[in-house]
C-alpha cells in the first residue's frame, strides 16, 4: 500500500539520518542499498512477493542507477553458479566478489531447497530471503529469525551480510506472516556502493566457524543483569521475544523494587539469538551458561533450541501470539520455581505477577461469541423450532430423567425424541419407562422405522421435515389430550426445490422483529443478521436474502409470518394502454382503498 | 502525561513512577506511546494505520506497527509503537503489552474483543469507534437478547476507558453526504479531533496527501472528522425534540388519541432519562397507533414505576434497566393480530420504501403480494362482533386451528380493501379474549421483575430483557409466550422463593441459576428449559421438604454446570 518509488526518489537527497517509512519490501529494498548489495536474485516462481514487488518498483530508478544487477531465474538449478561464481553474476568485477540477495518465494515445501542454498561455498555474502517457517529447523546454518518490526529486519539482514560473509556460506531470513504485514519508520544511513561493498569484504576475517562467526556477529548476544551477583540465572530467548523479555525483567525489578524487595530480575542474565539453529552457547556466553544456577529456556513451541537446552526450564510462547503480560508472568512463575529462598514479600510479589497473566474474563464476556464459535445442538433448528411452537398446545415439558430423552408434557403425554437409529435399534425402550403410551418423535432416516413402530403397536405418522409448523402440529395434535396407544411422528426428510423466480422476494424487517422461529425453516446461508437502528428492537433482526435456498423454504416461512411479500413487475415496457391501465388502477384504489401506491 | 504522544521525555513504564528507576534501567523501562487499530477489514487497517506511522514521521517521530495476531477471542488489527525521542527507537518492539494509549476501532464487537483482551485501561486509554455492528456465525443462533447491542457496549466501554468517542461511521457518512468507504478517513479525524496523539491536523492531511489513495475522498472525511472527535465523548447522535418527534407522528394516531399522544410524549421527559427519553417516545407512539393513548399510558405507568423503584435503590441511569423494561413492553403490548399485520403493509413509507429500493417510479406498474397467515382466532377477531358465527373457544391452541395463508395484492382495489378492511377490525380489540391474555402475560412479568427488582439489579435486568421473548403472531405468539411464562415462574419466581429460606437474605440460589438458564435459553434456544426446568423445580420440592438452605445452593451450582459442551469448533 506504501508507494515505494516516490519515496525512496524523494528521500534520495538525503539518505542519511533521514526517516523512512515502508513496509516488508521498502525496509527489505532500503537494507539491501545500505548493504551493498550487487545483484538481486528474485522469486523463480510465478507469483511475486511483495520483496519483488518493491524492487520491481525500484528497479530503473534506483537499481540500475547504483549499478545492481536483477536476475529473476525459471529454475533453481540455476541459482547455484550464480552465486557460486567470483563475478556473483555481475560482469566486469575483477577480484572481489559482489554481496547478492536471493528471494525465495513460496511459503511451504522449500526446506530441502534451503537446506541446500545454506550449504553453497560462496566467494561472497549472500543473503536469501524466504517465507517457508520450516527453514528454522534446518541446523547448523545461519537462518535468522528476526523481529517483525522495521528495525528488527534491517539488523537481521545487516548481521546475515555480516555472518555470510565471515562463513563463506549463505545466511537465510526468515519471513514470518507478522513482518509480511509489519509498517515501520527506519533512520537511513548512507548507501554503500557494491564495489566498495565487495571492496571491504575482501579485507575481512574470511572462513569463520559458525560458532565463532555468531559470536564476532552479533548473531548470539549476552546481557548479564545490573546485579552484581557473580552466577546469575539465565534466560534464553530468541530474537522475537527479546524486547518482551527485556521489558519484563524491568518490570518485574521495579515491582520488587517498590514493594521494597530485592530486585530479583536484575540477578538475571539475558541470552539473544537471532538464529535459533546455532548452538548459542560460544564463548563467554558458554561460560555465563555453565556457571547458571538455574536456565529457563524463552521460545515458541518447536524451537530447535530445546534440543540444547533439554535440561532448562522451558517458558513455551509463540512470538506470533504472545502478549506481554504472558511473558511477564512465565517469567515471574520461572523465577518462582527456581529460586529457592524468597522472602514472603518477593515470592507475593512474583505469585502476583506470575497469576497476572491467566486470561481475566469479565461477566459480559460470555456474550462476546469466539471466533469460529458453533453451537452444537441435539437437533436441526427445523425440529427444535417444531417443537417450541408444539409449547403452545403441550406447555414447556421437562424431562424424565437423565438417561432417556423423554419429557412430560402439560396435558400428561409422554414426549420421547429419538433419532432414527436409536428408535429403530430400541423401539420403546428408546424412551423412559413411564414413555409408554405417549408419542416418540423419530428425527432422521433410517430403514426399519415403521416396523419398529409395529412392533411397539404404535400408529404411525409422517410429517414434512422442512415445516416447523407441520412438525409442531403434529406433536401438538397427538399430545393433545391422553393416549391409549402410543403414536409415533417420523420427520421426514424433505428437500425443497425453488420453484422458478418470476418476482423478487422481500420481507418486512418491523414485522419479524428479533423473533427467529419463522426464520428457523430457512438456511442459514440465505438469511441475514441486521441491526435495524430502532430504539424498539433489542438486537439484531434476521433478515432472509432473495436467493434460491430461502424461495425453496418460502412456504414453511409463510405459515409462520406474516413478514414475506413478493414483488412482480412486467417484463416488458409497458404500452401506452398498459401505463393508462395503471394509472386508473392507481388512482381507484386511492380512491377506494385509501392505498397511495 | 497520558492522552498525548510524549515528545521531551519519555514515559516511564505502566505501573512505574519512580525517576531513579527510569534512570536505572532506561533501555527497557520507556514506555514508547502505543495504540491499536481493529475491526476494519484489511486494506483499510492499513489505511489508517500507514497515515499515522507517515503522519509521526511528518512530526519527526519513528512508529513500529505489527499486526496483532489474532487468537479465537482477541482484536484482528495491527498494534502501533511510536518513539518519541531517538533514544526509544532501539526498544520499539513488536510484543502488545497492556493498555494502550489509543484504540481505533472499526465495529463494535471487536471493540468488545480489545476491552476483554486487557487493551483499554481506564486511566490511560482514549477509544475511537464507529459503533456499527457486523454480526458473527455464532450471534445467528445466539437469542437476539443474548448479543451484545451497541448501546451495551457503548455503556461498558465508557466505564473502561479514559475517553470514548463514537459515532456510527456508515450513518455519519451519510450526513455528510459521503460513501460509507469514507469511514477510515472519519476514523483518523476523530483521532485527531481527540487530540490524544498530540499532532496536528496539518500533520494528518500531509500524510493523506502523501499516501495518495482516494485523498479527495479522505481529507474531506478527515476534516468531519475532526468535528466528531473535538466532542465531549460518548455515542454521537442526532438529537430530537418532543416538538419534531410529535410533529412528524400525529398525523399517523387517530383524532382522538391524538391530545393523548402528545401529553404522554411531554410527560416522558419528566418520567425517564434524557438517555432512555427516545426510547419511550418510540414506545409512546407505537402504541398509540397500536391502540389508542390509554393503551400507551399503561406503558408509561409500568416504565414510571420502575424508575421509581430504581431511585429508591440509588440505581445510576447509566446501569439501568429502563430501556429494557421500555422494549419489553412494546413488545407485549403490541401483537402481531390480522389488524396490525394490515396496517403494518399499508403504511406509505413502507410502499414508498419497496418502490425505492426496486427503482420503480410511480408511472411503473408492478404488483406487491402479501402472505399473511390467518388462523381462526385471527379470521375471527377480523370480523365485526355481530357477524361472527359458532363458537370458538379463546383458549383452544392457535396452533391446532384451522389456517391459511391469504395472498392479498396491495396494488389491486380488492386487496387494498381487503388490508384497510383487516386494519380497521382494530377497533374490536379491546376488551377481546385476546387482550385480556396479553394482558395477563404482562402481568405475570411485571410480577417477575419487581420480584427480581427487589431482590438483586443485575437478575431484573435479565428479567427485563426477557419480555422481549414473546413475539410474533398466533401460533408463533403462542410458543414463545408459553418459553417465557416458564422462564419466569419456574426459574425465577421459583428460585427467589427458594432465596426467602435464606437466613443472610441473599438470592444466593437465583444468582447461580437465573443467569444461567437465560444463558442456555439465549444460546441454545427454548428447548433448554426442557432441560432445566424440571430440575430447579426438584430443588424446589426437596428444599420444601426441609433440605438445608446451605445444599440448595449447593445443588443449583451443580446443576448450573452444563452437562456436555456447548460450544466448540
Amino acid at each position: 500500500m506504501l508507494p515505494t518509488e516516490p519515496i525512496i526518489v524523494t528521500q534520495e537527497p538525503d539518505p542519511s539520518g533521514g526517516l523512512l517509512t515502508g513496509d516488508l519490501g521498502m525496509v527489505v529494498l532500503r537494507s539491501l542499498l545500505e548493504n551493498g548489495v550487487g545483484y538481486v536474485v528474485s522469486s523463480w516462481q510465478e507469483r511475486p512477493t511483495p520483496i519483488d514487488a518493491a524492487i520491481d518498483d525500484a528497479r530503473a530508478s534506483i537499481l540500475e542507477r547504483r549499478g545492481v544487477v536483477l536476475r529473476r531465474l525459471r529454475s533453481l538449478a540455476g541459482l547455484q553458479p550464480l552465486v557460486t561464481s567470483p563475478s556473483g553474476g555481475v560482469g566486469g568485477v575483477a577480484g572481489a566478489a559482489h554481496r547478492g540477495a536471493v528471494v525465495f518465494a513460496g511459503r511451504r515445501g522449500l526446506r530441502p531447497t534451503l537446506e541446500t542454498f545454506v550449504r553453497l561455498q560462496v566467494p561472497g555474502g549472500v543473503v536469501g530471503i524466504c517465507f517457508d517457517e520450516e527453514a528454522v529447523l534446518i541446523a547448523d546454518a545461519i537462518v535468522i529469525d528476526p523481529a517483525p518490526t522495521a528495525r528488527g529486519l534491517s539488523r537481521a539482514l545487516d548481521v546475515a551480510f555480516a555472518a555470510s560473509v565471515a562463513t563463506n556460506r549463505p545466511a537465510l531470513v526468515l519471513v514470518r506472516e507478522r513482518l509480511l504485514g509489519m509498517r515501520g519508520t527506519l533512520r537511513m544511513r548512507p548507501d554503500l556502493l557494491p564495489n566498495d561493498a565487495a571492496d571491504r569484504d575482501a579485507a575481512m576475517p574470511r572462513g569463520m566457524s559458525l560458532a565463532d562467526a555468531a559470536r564476532v556477529t552479533g548473531l548470539v548476544h549476552a546481557r548479564r543483569g545490573p546485579s552484581t551477583t557473580v552466577a546469575q540465572p539465565v534466560l534464553v530467548t530468541v530474537e522475537p521475544l527479546a524486547h518482551g523479555a527485556e521489558r519484563a525483567l524491568a518490570h518485574l525489578a521495579a515491582h520488587l523494587q517498590a514493594a521494597g524487595a530485592r530486585p530479583l530480575a536484575d540477578d538475571v542474565a539475558l541470552v539473544v539469538t537471532s538464529a535459533p539453529g546455532l548452538d548459542p552457547c560460544v564463548g563467554g556466553i558458554a561460560e555465563l551458561c555453565a556457571a547458571a544456577p538455574s536456565i529457563g529456556l524463552l521460545a515458541g513451541p518447536g524451537s530447535p533450541l530445546r534440543r540444547r537446552f533439554d535440561d532448562a526450564v522451558a517458558l513455551t510462547l509463540d512470538p506470533g501470539t504472545a502478549r506481554g503480560e504472558q511473558l511477564e508472568a512465565a517469567i515471574a512463575g520461572w523465577l518462582l520455581a527456581s529460586s529457592e529462598e524468597l522472602d514472603d514479600v518477593t515470592r507475593t510479589v512474583l505469585e502476583t505477577c506470575a497469576a497476572a497473566g491467566s486470561n481475566r474474563r469479565a461477566a459480559h464476556a460470555a456474550r462476546v461469541p469466539r471466533r469460529g464459535e458453533v453451537l452444537h445442538r441435539g437437533v436441526s433448528p427445523i425440529v427444535a423450532a417444531g417443537l417450541t411452537l408444539a409449547q403452545g398446545v403441550i406447555g414447556v415439558p421437562s424431562r424424565v430423567d437423565d438417561a432417556h430423552p423423554t419429557y412430560q408434557t402439560d396435558t400428561g403425554v409422554a414426549l420421547t425424541i429419538a433419532p432414527a437409529a436409536i428408535f429403530v435399534e430400541h423401539g420403546a425402550a428408546s424412551g423412559a419407562v413411564t414413555a409408554m403410551p405417549g408419542v416418540y418423535l423419530v428425527t432422521g432416516a433410517a430403514a426399519g422405522i415403521a416396523e419398529a413402530a409395529g412392533r411397539m403397536g404404535a400408529s404411525v405418522e409422517y410429517v414434512d421435515g422442512s415445516s416447523p409448523r407441520s412438525i409442531g402440529r403434529a406433536i401438538g395434535a397427538a399430545c393433545a389430550a391422553p393416549r391409549t396407544v402410543p403414536h409415533v411422528v417420523i420427520v421426514a426428510d424433505v428437500q425443497r426445490v425453488a420453484p422458478a423466480a418470476r418476482g423478487v422476494f422481500g420481507i418486512d424487517p418491523e414485522l419479524i422483529g428479533t423473533e427467529r422461529l419463522a426464520t428457523s425453516a430457512v438456511p442459514a446461508s440465505a438469511t441475514v443478521l441486521v441491526e435495524l437502528g430502532e430504539e424498539l428492537i433489542g438486537g439484531p433482526s434476521e433478515l432472509v436474502l432473495d436467493h434460491p435456498a430461502a424461495r425453496a423454504a418460502a412456504d414453511p416461512l409463510r405459515e409462520l409470518s406474516p413478514a414475506t411479500w413478493d414483488l412482480y413487475r412486467p417484463s416488458t415496457r409497458p404500452g401506452r394502454g398498459a401505463s393508462f391501465a395503471w394509472m386508473l388502477r392507481r388512482r381507484a384504489t386511492k380512491a377506494f382503498a385509501g392505498v397511495d401506491l | 502525561m497520558t492522552g498525548t504522544l510524549p515528545t521531551t521525555s519519555a514515559a516511564p513504564a505502566a505501573g512505574l513512577r519512580s525517576d531513579d528507576l527510569v534512570v536505572q534501567r532506561s533501555h527497557a523501562t520507556i514506555r514508547p506511546w502505543s495504540a491499536l487499530v481493529c475491526g476494519l477489514p484489511d486494506d483499510r487497517t492499513l489505511l489508517l494505520v500507514d497515515w499515522i506511522v507517515l503522519a509521526c514521521r511528518a512530526a519527526g517521530m519513528v512508529a513500529s506497527a505489527v499486526p496483532v495476531a489474532a487468537g479465537d477471542d482477541s482484536p484482528h488489527g495491527m498494534y502501533i509503537e511510536v518513539a518519541p525521542s531517538e533514544e526509544v527507537e532501539e526498544h520499539l518492539g513488536d510484543l502488545p503489552w497492556g493498555a494502550v494509549d489509543l484504540v481505533v476501532a472499526g465495529e463494535h464487537l471487536e471493540l468488545m474483543r480489545a476491552i476483554d483482551a486487557g487493551f483499554v485501561s481506564p486511566d490511560l486509554t482514549t477509544v475511537v469507534a464507529s459503533c456499527r455492528r457486523s454480526f458473527t456465525h455464532a450471534e445467528r443462533v445466539a437469542a437476539p437478547q443474548h448479543v451484545l447491542t451497541e448501546r451495551e457496549i457503548d455503556a461498558i466501554a465508557t466505564a473502561s476507558s479514559l475517553a470514548y468517542h463514537a459515532f456510527d461511521g456508515p450513518e455519519v457518512a451519510q450526513w455528510y453526504r459521503l460513501p460509507s468507504t469514507a469511514q477510515p478517513g472519519l476514523l483518523l479525524g476523530a483521532v485527531c479531533g481527540t487530540g490524544v496523539t498530540g499532532l496536528d491536523e496539518a500533520t494528518f492531511r500531509t500524510a493523506i496527501a502523501e499516501l495518495g489513495l482516494d485523498a479527495r475522498l479522505h481529507v474531506e472525511g478527515f476534516r468531519r472528522g475532526v468535528r466528531l472527535g473535538r466532542r465531549s465523548g460518548g455515542r454521537i447522535r442526532r438529537v430530537r425534540t418532543a416538538y419534531q418527534f410529535t410533529r412528524k407522528r400525529r398525523a399517523a394516531i387517530d383524532n382522538g388519541s391524538r391530545a393523548g399522544f402528545e401529553q404522554l410524549v411531554t410527560r416522558a421527559a419528566e418520567v425517564v432519562h434524557p438517555d432512555h427519553l427516545n426510547a419511550l417516545q418510540d414506545a409512546i407512539f407505537l402504541l398509540c397507533e397500536f391502540q389508542d393513548a390509554a393503551w400507551a399510558r399503561q406503558l408509561v405507568d409500568h416504565v414510571e414505576e420502575v424508575v421509581r423503584v430504581e431511585s429508591a435503590q440509588g440505581i445510576d441511569p447509566a446501569s439501568s434497566i429502563v430501556p429494557d423494561v421500555i422494549r419489553s413492553l412494546a413488545s407485549l403490548l403490541v401483537w402481531s393480530d390480522a389488524a396490525w399485520v394490515a396496517n403494518r403493509k399499508l403504511r406509505s413509507a413502507r410502499l414508498k420504501g419497496i418502490r425505492a429500493a426496486h427503482g420503480i417510479s410511480r408511472h411503473d406498474a408492478f404488483e406487491l403480494v402479501e402472505h399473511i397467515p390467518l388462523d381462526a382466532h385471527d379470521r375471527r377477531a377480523s370480523q365485526h362482533p355481530r357477524l361472527r358465527s359458532g363458537t370458538l373457544d379463546p383458549a383452544a391452541p392457535a396452533l391446532l386451528q384451522p389456517f391459511r395463508v391469504e395472498r392479498l395484492r396491495t396494488t389491486s382495489v380488492s386487496g387494498a380493501r381487503r388490508l384497510r378492511k383487516l386494519a380497521r377490525s382494530a377497533q374490536f380489540r379491546a376488551g377481546s379474549p385476546r387482550q385480556q391474555r396479553e394482558v395477563e402475560t404482562v402481568q405475570a412479568w411485571l410480577e417477575a421483575l419487581h420480584d427480581s427488582l427487589r431482590a438483586d439489579h443485575q437478575l431484573a435486568r435479565i428479567v427485563a430483557s426477557s419480555g422481549t421473548l414473546v413475539q410474533g403472531g398466533g401460533a408463533v405468539r403462542d410458543a414463545n409466550r408459553a418459553t417465557a411464562i416458564a422462564f419466569w415462574g419456574r426459574i425465577v419466581r421459583q428460585t427467589l422463593a427458594m432465596d426467602r429460606g435464606n437466613p443472610a437474605g441473599e438470592p444466593d440460589v437465583a444468582r447461580h441459576v437465573i443467569p444461567f438458564a437465560w444463558e442456555q435459553l439465549c444460546r441454545s434456544g427454548p428447548l433448554a428449559l426442557w432441560e432445566y426446568a424440571a430440575q430447579v423445580l426438584a430443588i424446589g420440592l426437596a428444599q420444601s421438604r426441609g433440605l438445608a438452605y446451605d445444599d440448595v445452593v449447593r445443588m443449583a451450582d451443580t446443576l448450573c454446570r452444563p452437562h456436555r459442551p456447548v460450544t466448540g469448533r
